[in-house]
Order: C-alpha cells, then sequence, then structure tokens
C-alpha cells in the first residue's frame, strides 16, 4: 500500500505543477503517470497553497460566467479532477523521452489509466459539473508545448519540451549556438505523427473532449461528426446553459457550426429519440438562429451562409419553427417587432434550405416534445 | 388539349365548372397568372383606375407559384362570382400580358376568349400531385404554391411616383392637406400657420423607438390643414423635415406631388377608419395607429403673452395681489433684435440626466465659471461669460442687472433696465427669471447659486452612471514541460496495484533521484 504523505505529495506535484498552469497560465509541468486509484484521493485533496487554490477558483467561476453567469462551480470538482488527470496521463506520453527501452512498455498502461479515468466518467449532473468540466477541457486545447533546436558549428540537439541544459547553451556568441523555439498544440500533439496513430491518442482526445459536452458543442472544429449524445442533451436541457452556449456560437457566427450541427440532428433523428430530447436538440439549434437574426441588428453579422448538405437541415430549423404548431411554438413568442426580424429570415432561409429540408425539420419537430409536457402526457 | 364548350352543354371533363345564365363556362374561382410582378402591379393599376379593387378584396389571394421546372410566376385569385366580373378582369388581365382562367379547387381551365366564346372544357384531366394546374389551348401546367403575398404588403412597397406637371397646366390644390412634420420644426409651424390664420388641427404622433439603442420613441407633428395657399404648402413641402400629403380618402394619403403606382381610393378598405396612412415620396409608408386626438393650432401656440387681445384680466386680480408685486402687468413680446447677454440658462428637470452627462464632459474653464442653482421646475445655470457651452434648456438673456428673460423675446412695455429693476423690488437678492409659458416670473434667491461641484452634481444626476470593472486580463498560455525521463517510468507511483517488494524498491530510488 502506498503511504498517504506520497501520494499527496504526487497531488501538490499535479495540483501546482500542472492544474494550476493550465488553467492560469504558465508552465504546466507534468508529474508521474495518474492511476485511476488516485482520483478517491486527489477529488478530496485541497492544495497547501491556498492563493493558489482561490485562483483556480476564479478562474473557473471566470469561465464558467462567460456562458452562464448564475451558476456557482465547485472546487475541487470530482469530475473535472479525473478529466485533469486523465488529460495529464494523455499529455505524459506524447513525451518523446518515453520512445525508450524499458520506458517504452509504459505507455500503453498510462494510456490504460486514462482510459479507465474517462470510462468511469459519467455525464454531467449539474449544470456547475458541467461549467468546471468546461472550464478545464477549455484551457487544456490551449496547451502548447515549446520544442527547442540548438545549433552550433559542432551539433545539432533538439529538446521536446524540455528547456535545453545550460551547459549546452552557454556562451552563445562564442561558440556560435543558436536557438530556435517552435511551439505546438496539444491537440496537434495528440493528433499528429506515427506514434500517435500507434497509440490511438487522437480517438483519446476526442474522447476526453466528449466528456465535457460544452466544449464539444462549442469546439465543433475537434469534433466534426458530432452527435447529440446524452451528456450534450442534458446539457442542452438547462435553458441557461443552452442559451450561453447559443450566445457564444452566435458571436462567431453559425456558419461553421452547421455542418456538424445539422449532422447531428439527422442521426438524432434516425435513433428515434424520445420527444424531450428532440425539444432540448431543436430548442437549441432554434434558439442559436433567433439569437443570430436578433444579434444581427446589434452588430453582430453571421460570417457565412448555410449552403448544402446537413448544413440545409440546419438552415431549415427556423423556417420550420415558424411553421410548427406545436409544443415547440413557446419559442416563438416574441416581441413584434422581433418576431418579423425573425420570420423575414426565415423566408431567407426557406429559400436557401429549400422546402424538402424544411419539411423535414417540422417532421422531427412535430415529434419534440418539451420534457413536463411528456411527463404530463 | 382544350375543346370548345359547346352551348347547353351540361357536362364538363373539367371539375367544378358548370354553364352560367348565358352558358359561359364558370367555375367559382377566377384564377389570372402573371409572368412577373410588375404585371401584377400593372394589372392593380389598370384595374383600380377602371373599377373598384375593394369588390375583389374580400376573395383575393396573390400567390407566388412554382413549376416543376422551379421557374416562378405569380397567382391572382378571386371569387368568379359573375361572368360579367370575370369578363372585366379578363379585359384588363389581357392589357396586363395575364392568363385568365377558370375552376373551382385546383384545376382551372382558359376562361372564354374570341375564339370560344362560351369557354373551354378540358379533352384530358391531368392527375400529377400539384396545388394547381392550369389548362391552356397551348399548354398545360401544373403548380406547386410556394408562398402568399398580401396585397397589404404590396400596396405598401410600391413606392409612389413623382406626378409629372402638364405644361401650362396649374395644379390645383385640394382644399384639405395633411403634413408631418419633425419635432424640432413642428412647434414653428405650429406658430406659422397660426399667424397666418391657416385653419389647421395638430396632434402629436408616436412610434416605438426603431432600435434598442434609440433612447425615446420617434415623433411627429401631424397636422390637418385646410385652405392652404399655393404659396404656404410649397413652403412646407420644400421645408426639410416636413412632408406635405395630399388625402386621397378620410385615412389615407399621399405625398403632393405624387401619385401611388395603385389608385388607392379603388381599395380603400384596406386603410382602417382609426388610423391615418401616409405614403411618402421615398416610399417610407407612416402609419399612425392609433390616431392621436387633433388639436386646433390656436391652442398648441405659445405666444399668448403677446396676443393683442382683450386684457384677460378684467380687474380681478388687483395690482397689489400680483406675485413679486410687480406694479405693471409686464410681458413678454418675441422680438427680432439679435441675442445679446446669454448668460444664463433654465433647464426643466426633465433634462436632467442630458445636464449630468453634459456636465461630466464640459472643460474645466466652463466648469469653473458655471453657476447653478437647483429648482422645483429645473435648474438655473448662469455663467457670466456667456452660457453657449451648456446647449440646453432655454437661453435666457440678461436684459437689467439680475434680471432674464428668454432669448429671442422682450419685455413690453419696453422699460429701460433701471425702471425694471425698480418694477421688480421685491427680489431682495434673487435673480428674476421670465418665462414665455406663464406670466409670472420666478425669483431665484442669488445664495441658491453655486459652483457645480462635486456635491452638486451627484445631487443632478438622475441616474448613477454604471461602470463595470474591466475584464480581467486573459491568463498567459499554458506551456506543457516534462519532467526529467525515468527509466521506468511506472515504478514508485502510488495508488497503484504492484507488488509491495518493487513499490518499496523504487521508492528508494526515486527518493535518491528526488
Amino acid at each position: 500500500m502506498a503511504s498517504p504523505e506520497k501520494i499527496h505529495a504526487l497531488y501538490e506535484a499535479f495540483a501546482t505543477g500542472f492544474l494550476g498552469p493550465v488553467l492560469l497560465g504558465g508552465e504546466a509541468r507534468l508529474t508521474r503517470a495518474l492511476p485511476p486509484g488516485l482520483l478517491e484521493h486527489f477529488s478530496l485533496a485541497r492544495p497547501s497553497d491556498e492563493l493558489l487554490e482561490e485562483r483556480i477558483v476564479d478562474q473557473i467561476q471566470e469561465t464558467a460566467s462567460i456562458l452562464a453567469p448564475a451558476a456557482t462551480v465547485r472546487f475541487p470538482d470530482r469530475s473535472m479532477i479525473a478529466l485533469a488527470m486523465a488529460a495529464h496521463d494523455l499529455a505524459l506520453v506524447t513525451d518523446p523521452a518515453m520512445d525508450r527501452t524499458f520506458a517504452r512498455g509504459a505507455r500503453p498502461k498510462i494510456l490504460d489509466f486514462a482510459d479507465q479515468l474517462l470510462e468511469d466518467l459519467e455525464a454531467p449532473r449539474t449544470r456547475g459539473e458541467a461549467l468546471a468540466r468546461h472550464a478545464f477541457v477549455e484551457r487544456l486545447l490551449a496547451v502548447q508545448r515549446e520544442d527547442t533546436v540548438v545549433k552550433s558549428w559542432a551539433y545539432t540537439y533538439r529538446f521536446y519540451g524540455r528547456p535545453p541544459p545550460a551547459n549546452v547553451v552557454a556562451a552563445p556568441k562564442l561558440r556560435f549556438v543558436r536557438e530556435e523555439k517552435s511551439r505546438a498544440p496539444l491537440p496537434e500533439l495528440l493528433a499528429e505523427g506515427e506514434e500517435a496513430d500507434e497509440l490511438r491518442l487522437e480517438p483519446r482526445l476526442r474522447e476526453l473532449l466528449s466528456r465535457s459536452p460544452l466544449t464539444e458543442l462549442l469546439r465543433t472544429d475537434l469534433a466534426p461528426d458530432l452527435v447529440f449524445g446524452q451528456a450534450i442533451l442534458a446539457v442542452l436541457s438547462d435553458p441557461a446553459l443552452r442559451h450561453g452556449v447559443a450566445q457564444a456560437l452566435v458571436l462567431e457566427g453559425t456558419g461553421k457550426v452547421a455542418q456538424p450541427f445539422g449532422h447531428a440532428l439527422r442521426h438524432l433523428s434516425a435513433l428515434g429519440p424520445p420527444p424531450p430530447f428532440l425539444f432540448a436538440a431543436i430548442a437549441f439549434l432554434a434558439e442559436l438562429h433567433v439569437l443570430e437574426v436578433l444579434d444581427a441588428r446589434a452588430g453582430h453579422r453571421p460570417k457565412d451562409e448555410p449552403a448544402v448538405g446537413d448544413e440545409e437541415l440546419f438552415a431549415a430549423v427556423l423556417p420550420a419553427l415558424v411553421k410548427h404548431r406545436g409544443g415547440l411554438a413557446s419559442l416563438m413568442e416574441l416581441a413584434a417587432p422581433d418576431k418579423a426580424r425573425v420570420v423575414e429570415r426565415a423566408a431567407t432561409l426557406t429559400y436557401l434550405a429549400g422546402q424538402d429540408a424544411v419539411d423535414f425539420a417540422l417532421a422531427i419537430m412535430d415529434r419534440a416534445a418539451p420534457a413536463d409536457t411528456q411527463a404530463a402526457g | 388539349m382544350l375543346e370548345r364548350a359547346a352551348l347547353h352543354q351540361t357536362r364538363f371533363r373539367t371539375p367544378g365548372v358548370a354553364p352560367d345564365a348565358r352558358g359561359v363556362v364558370l367555375g367559382q374561382r377566377g384564377v389570372v397568372l402573371f409572368p412577373s410582378l410588375d404585371r401584377l402591379v400593372a394589372f392593380f393599376r389598370a384595374y383600380g383606375d377602371e373599377g373598384s379593387i375593394d369588390e375583389l378584396l374580400p376573395s383575393l389571394v396573390i400567390r407566388r407559384v412554382v413549376t416543376p421546372l422551379k421557374t416562378r410566376e405569380l397567382m391572382l385569385g378571386v371569387q368568379a362570382e359573375s361572368s360579367y366580373r370575370m369578363d372585366r378582369i379578363a379585359g384588363v388581365a389581357k392589357l396586363a400580358g395575364g392568363l385568365v382562367f377558370t375552376g373551382t379547387s385546383r384545376h382551372f381551365v382558359k376562361y372564354r376568349d374570341g375564339s370560344s366564346p362560351l369557354g373551354y372544357d378540358v379533352q384530358e384531366l391531368l392527375d400529377d400531385p400539384a396545388d394547381l394546374v392550369l389548362y391552356h389551348d397551348t399548354f398545360r401546367q401544373t403548380y406547386a404554391f410556394e408562398r402568399d403575398l398580401q396585397f397589404r404588403d404590396l400596396v405598401f412597397k410600391l413606392q409612389p411616383q413623382r406626378k409629372p406637371k402638364a405644361p401650362g397646366a396649374e395644379d390645383e390644390l385640394p382644399p384639405r392637406l395633411l403634413a408631418t412634420a419633425e419635432v424640432g420644426i413642428g412647434a414653428a409651424m405650429l406658430t406659422y400657420l397660426f399667424r397666418w390664420r391657416i385653419p389647421a388641427r395638430a396632434a402629436l404622433a408616436e412610434w416605438p423607438p426603431q432600435s434598442a439603442f434609440d433612447d425615446r420613441p420617434v415623433r411627429l407633428y401631424v397636422f390637418e390643414m385646410s385652405d392652404v395657399p399655393e404659396r404656404v404648402a410649397a413652403l412646407f413641402a420644400a421645408l426639410p423635415g416636413v412632408h406635405v400629403y395630399q388625402p386621397l380618402g378620410g385615412t389615407y394619403a399621399v405625398e403632393l406631388g405624387h401619385e401611388h403606382p395603385i389608385a388607392l381610393e379603388s381599395c380603400g378598405s384596406l386603410f382602417a377608419d382609426d388610423a391615418l396612412t401616409l405614403f411618402r415620396g421615398d416610399g417610407e409608408v407612416l402609419v399612425v395607429d392609433p390616431l392621436p386626438p387633433f388639436a386646433p393650432v390656436r391652442t398648441l401656440v405659445r405666444t399668448n403673452l403677446d396676443l393683442e387681445g382683450p386684457e384677460p384680466h378684467e380687474g380681478a386680480a388687483a395690482p397689489d395681489s400680483r406675485i413679486l408685486a410687480l406694479d405693471l402687468p409686464l410681458r413678454l413680446a418675441p422680438s427680432t433684435e439679435p441675442w445679446r447677454a446669454v448668460t444664463a440658462t433654465v433647464v426643466p428637470l426633465a433634462q436632467r440626466e442630458w445636464l449630468a452627462r453634459l456636465l461630466y464632459a464640459l472643460p474645466p474653464k466652463t466648469l469653473a465659471a458655471l453657476q447653478v442653482a437647483v429648482g422645483e421646475d429645473g435648474f438655473y445655470l448662469i455663467d457670466a461669460t456667456g452660457i453657449e457651452g451648456v446647449p440646453l434648456g432655454v437661453f435666457h438673456s440678461e436684459v437689467a442687472e439680475g434680471i432674464y428673460v428668454p432669448s429671442g423675446s422682450a419685455i413690453v412695455p419696453a422699460v429701460s433696465a433701471m425702471v425694471l429693476q425698480e418694477l421688480v423690488r421685491d427680489r431682495g437678492e434673487g435673480l428674476v427669471f421670465f418665462d414665455a409659458a406663464t406670466s409670472i416670473p420666478r425669483v431665484v434667491p442669488k445664495a441658491s447659486f453655486g459652483p457645480v461641484s462635486r456635491r452638486l452634481l451627484k445631487e443632478i444626476a438622475a441616474v448613477p452612471i454604471s461602470a463595470e470593472r474591466p475584464s480581467a486580463d486573459e491568463p498567459e498560455l499554458p506551456l506543457l514541460r516534462y519532467e526529467k525521463p525515468r527509466r521506468f517510468p511506472l515504478w514508485g507511483i502510488p495508488g497503484r496495484d504492484k507488488p509491495a517488494k518493487e513499490e518499496a524498491g523504487e521508492d528508494e530510488r526515486a527518493d535518491e533521484a528526488g
């Protein structure tokens, strides 16, 4: 049995060296591989540096408040810590130094740790949990590795994710030492290269991303085959989160999400889900459209118009909503001038998407119903 | 494709058609097909000039239809009622380039023409699934409905055209004219109309703000004038911000010198009786709904102080009962003299928020010279060097020491400054402000004036300016850093199921490395 002191020392190294810098910026130092057995301790422990804990809480709260201003986010949050541990283990295997004799065999085991941590992670149960996960994963995707190439007339050394030793770069003028630094983002490290393919790092990153539904909705560029899974639908069924995500996406323009969301809606519809699930998905897409129309007045113009394929289905949601007379009609209860703008936009989208797409979206909507009516029915 | 209907023929292949009393093949509805919107408008223009569109309106349907090859056309549908009506529609439609059909629900056959005076019947029905099937002697076509167009929208979207003047012809002005004016110029128009004794009534129309950034509703003066001289109408029409309209019916009008493409008189039922619809020459349509109350302009002009009428107080108020003990009924009259010594302004309470914002923006020099007193009815600001820096409220000129009258007005009788001071004896150390709205001047104690201090500004400011903390700096990007490479990366990791011996051995090694 490992002593609690050793476990806590590892926790300190993880919290102050990795978790803190990922959230707050700075040098995120990887420590030893983190097996799932440590999660129990890590999810209860607190860093000895109270200031660090306070800053972490502030940062999580700040990121969360961009999406849902009223939510309170707890720290430490067990699911966020589990995600951070899995991310730590994934990042660990990107170390080229692991590809050595004796060390090489450790990589599948470390990845097993990550897999197990992710497997045990369920869909978020509270708004705070979803936001905490998003706060971490969003920052994780911004992590970069700095690689240094040191060249002199005699040698060329490459240092991946480690600073070159002092003796290698000493007396640069005298020895004509040149340093070239480059940075690679973590998603790129996990997606590219033979090692990554061999170890199936990219699918694991997607797996990790899928545990944070908010990030998955906001970063559709990393999840091209997005589907509205249980976790995403759970998040979308919360009006505050749904609104926050819609608002964040509208600010960026809905052009790039048209294809993934259209695909996700088609996929969801094909599965024949219960009406409340469909309701959450349609309500989200409808809110995206309505916000886009109303925000256009405030100066946010969508960057491009949806055009073909799954995008047609996405575009058809708004015209279908305007024609819909069922449970989703409440989404169109807007002030008269706003409604006029929405209807006008719907006419444009009908033209773009075509009548078939609108009829299809209308058929999906007819099956959707909010959770309460379903319960009542 | 079509065969001619014969006299006394009673059975037709076209569903829903039957011969009427004259033997003309007629369905319950008539359909006119137009290739484009301008042809449709041309139809309404011609029909409106010829007859009344009102009779078509109850059953009028305009739809954009699309063929299977995705070409779009416009369909106008009306209740056929009789072959006389259909004849009239057909006559005008032919002029406008439309094709006329008759039928009842889905299948419409060509309406009668010169080749077949009793109409047509189809030889064979098309059973394609379509919203509309038209049978002509040269084609038969299926259509799907795309969307409905409202006739009202069509009328409102058409821009009135400038009416060409016939050479040498004198346009007679209609006896009644309507005009709208921006708020800034409306008051001046009131005075002008009153001065030239033009019978007129005015109302103030309001619309909700067009966007969230407008902090107040859109307001326009609406005038209804009678017997307007031509020069006045021309003057108003030439004024920026003023539009003069020629009423066509009781509640709708087109800007003077313009005419609507469609004869609006023939579709008067479009316009509600309790609203006013004004078509501007630039295409904008003002709908004043509900109609605000109109009042005669004579009741609205603010120059009652200088009216040359009988003395309103027929000795009812004794001179000694006048407030401020003015021995003479001093009155204000408009003056054409240039403004002099404009050193005070009276800002009404309604503008206090603007004043507060303005004071924050004033340069220190102006702010230092500015004296302000907060009265029950407004803010009194004086600046001995000139009040131009505060473009708010009613400017006052100092006509005698401590006596201010609204700029552009003069006190009548034109007494000298010294006499004036003597007349306003009871003012003590106060400053006297005359106001055009009331005949009683107000005295503001001199002691209540003070420099615009921070405390005073705070009192004035109705709404504290909200300020938010600037958002915190974006945290810098995290940078990944690997630890020192280990020969056996998994050895000594706590919490992992490993034999105790190995764990202990690696623990020692790890401690040594550390």
